[in-house]
């Protein structure tokens, strides 16, 4: 290790050393920079030429990024928007900044038509540094207000909850509050995944259909003086809710400017009596329990008096009647009967599949619970075999219906569109010849009964009418009616039901006074079959189509116990 | 032959930091440009998002109603307007003009 020495002849001892260690220093600072410098260059070379497939020559794209408006959207089945946030500039000013005020007034007015001039150069002039405006100004506002130029007037960036339908969806959407938190519907019932901000929330209602029929309860409504109205269109084999609306109703834009009665959901959150419908869920399980057949009936004679009620019929024939007669004549007395025949243990069971008794598990957090008898006794098989002393929502009897008609099989109902392909699990809660029996006798109350005008030309309506008497302060009210009807469409294979509620209309001089379920509901459920069977891609049914035919030929028995009957092909 | 290489070393440094300055600025620039576009796609994502919110707003049923009522002599389908291939009388078909082709009186 020692250097050898080069020059050290003029030097003395002490000096010779001290050089030498200074050598020694040196020699061991170059050894160490050159192995440093090495080690650089090795790494450089290492980096750059030797592997530099190590990492890539550009850059992943960190992606755009993504738009988002806070909430996320609300749309129908077909991607219309129902909800939606906008960020709104809102117009404020700082009155120290505005040059000459009554000018600045005078142009923002002439903008902003609803705000007073006067008022607004006291606003302007008051000499405050911060003044609102106008609050979430429209886009075009917005840019009128920015071509001003006015010196003290600026924008903040506000979110606002739009609803571009207006009332056409209120009480299922519902409203979210100023601050983006829902207050009602469904935007209280998916607040946290609609303020995570995602994918849209796809509905499976139809805003064409839901506009329809929104239409026909307005007018229905007005036509009969009722106090409420309220309507479901439902696809029979998913449960998919295409349509449901309530009157009277409210702007979900502005919530504030209706009273607090119009948000109240009739459709889910109102459970009513409702009467005559009843007996399409009593004769549905007289037949599927094997209670009576097709051509049994009952003695409809005389009214039953049992403790101290009676019952009676409203249509009555005062004779034996066979079960197809019970059903097309809604006789009160022989569906009491046929109820009997049931049992009262049967008759709850059969309510409990069909889901009558409890809360059904609709997405809205309005949801009505049902008001059943706490003690099930005779009388109260009796009474509501005809849809009374047990008050149900419309949505439960929509869902109910559907189980019936569709093959027996009951699907929860919904108004999330399900993802492709997907099919909420039914449950079987009647017998496929059942519910081909409960076909054609809602056909025939259509063609031969009470329903006969809510019938729709080409699309073979099947349906059952009902009403009502309101319960009062002391009892039953004669002249409070809930008058309903419900619809199937096309009956020989079931696309859809509709159902039409309408509360405590007033009979007119078109109705003969009339303000019955067959008067009032029935018809308003013609015309949206009518008007919405081609929107919903239903071809018009050849009635003597032969296939037709014979899923709807019915044979009543009319005299004693059925020997001489005769056969009705029922359209 | 000592100046030479010397000067050889200095050119190459100062090529080398040219080199460098000149990408770092690119790719500044570049930036700017990346930032910049992406502003700006926000912002036509937003106005896209206000349009989509006029056009269900102006695509109103009620509204599409009263216009078609007031403007168009369209009506609403009746069942008996509808009907099959198979109901034509098969004459047409077979002999003359194409029923598709024949213009309304």
């Amino acid at each position: 290790m020692t250097p050898k020495p080069i020059a050290t002849a003029n030097l003395d001892g002490t000096a010779k050393q001290a050089l030498e260690t200074g050598r020694t220093r040196l020699l061991v600072g170059g050894a160490l920079f050159a192995v440093a410098f090495s080690a650089i260059a090795f790494r450089l070379a290492d980096v750059s030429v030797v592997k530099p497939a190590g990492e890539p020559n550009i850059t992943a794209s960190r992606g755009v990024p993504a738009f988002t408006a806070g909430r996320a959207d609300i749309v129908d089945r077909n991607g219309l928007v129902l909800a939606t946030s906008l960020n709104t500039a809102s117009l404020y000013a700082n009155p120290q900044h505005v040059l000459d005020a009554r000018e600045a007034a005078e142009r923002l007015s002439r903008i902003l038509p609803e705000l007073r001039p006067a008022e607004l150069v006291s606003k302007l002039t008051s000499g405050r540094s911060f003044v609102w405006i106008k609050r979430h100004l429209t886009p075009r506002q917005h840019y009128a207000v920015n071509r001003l130029g006015v010196p003290g007037l600026y924008f903040q960036r506000e979110e606002r909850r739009v609803y571009p339908q207006g009332r056409l969806f209120s009480h299922l959407i519902g409203f979210a509050g100023t601050d983006g938190i829902g207050l009602a519907g469904l935007e209280k019932k998916f607040n946290d995944t609609l303020r995570a901000g995602a994918k849209p929330l796809a509905l499976s209602v139809d805003s064409r259909i839901q506009h329809i029929l929104r239409q026909e309860l307005v007018a229905t409504k007005a036509r009969f003086r009722a106090t409420g109205a309220a309507g479901v269109v439902m696809d029979v084999d998913s449960g998919e809710i295409i349509a449901m609306a309530s009157l009277p109703d409210f702007d979900p834009n502005l919530p504030d400017r209706s009273p607090a009665k119009a948000r109240f959901n009739r459709a889910t959150l109102g459970v009513y009596e409702m009467g005559s419908t009843f007996k399409i869920f009593t004769t549905a399980m007289a037949l599927d329990s094997g209670a009576v057949r097709m051509t049994g009936g009952f003695d409809a004679s005389r009214p039953i008096r049992i403790a101290r009620f009676r019952i009676s019929d409203y249509h009555g024939k005062n004779r034996w009647l066979s079960v197809p007669e019970i059903f097309m004549y809604s006789s009160n007395i022989g569906s009491a009967k046929m109820a009997l025949a049931v049992g009262t243990r049967a008759q709850r069971d059969y309510l409990d599949r069909l889901g009558l008794l409890t809360a059904p598990r609709l997405e809205v957090p309005e949801v009505g619970t049902p008001l059943v008898p706490a003690r099930w006794r005779q009388i109260n098989t009796m009474t509501i075999a005809y849809g009374h002393g047990i008050a149900v929502s419309p949505v439960q009897i929509a869902e109910a219906v559907a189980a019936v008609v569709n093959g027996g099989w009951r699907r929860p109902a919904t108004v999330i569109k399900p993802l492709d392909g997907e099919r909420a699990q039914g449950r079987r809660v009647l017998r496929r010849q059942t519910s081909a029996n409960m076909r054609k006798l809602l056909r025939l109350a259509v063609t031969g009964g009470t329903g006969r005008q809510g019938e729709a030309q080409g699309y073979l309506v099947g349906g059952k009418t009902g009403t009502a008497e309101k319960i009062g302060g002391q009892g039953y009210r004669d002249k409070a009616l809930i008058s309903s009807f419900v619809g199937v469409f096309p009956i020989h294979a079931p696309r859809y039901v509709v159902l039409v509620v309408v509360d405590e209309p007033h009979g007119n001089k078109r109705t003969h006074g009339y303000a019955t379920g067959g008067w009032v509901a029935a018809p308003a459920v013609s015309r949206l079959i009518s008007r919405a069977g081609p929107l919903l891609g239903i071809a018009p049914i050849d009635e003597d189509a032969q296939a037709v035919q014979r899923a709807l030929r019915i044979r009543i028995p009319t005299a004693a116990r059925g020997r001489r009957g005769h056969d009705v092909a029922s359209f | 032959m000592r100046g030479r290489v010397t000067l050889f070393w200095v050119l190459l440094a100062a090529v080398a930091g040219f080199g460098l300055f000149h990408v770092k600025y690119r790719v500044q620039t570049l930036e700017d440009d990346l930032r910049r576009l992406n502003a700006a796609i926000t912002e036509e994502q937003e106005q896209l998002h206000v349009l989509r919110a006029e056009w269900a707003y102006l695509n109103r049923p009620d509204r599409l109603q009263e216009l078609s009522e007031r403007h168009l002599a369209l009506r609403p389908l009746r069942a008996e307007q509808i009907g099959a291939i198979d109901s034509l009388p098969e004459a047409a078909a077979a002999d003359g003009p194409s029923p598709l082709r024949v213009s309304p009186k």
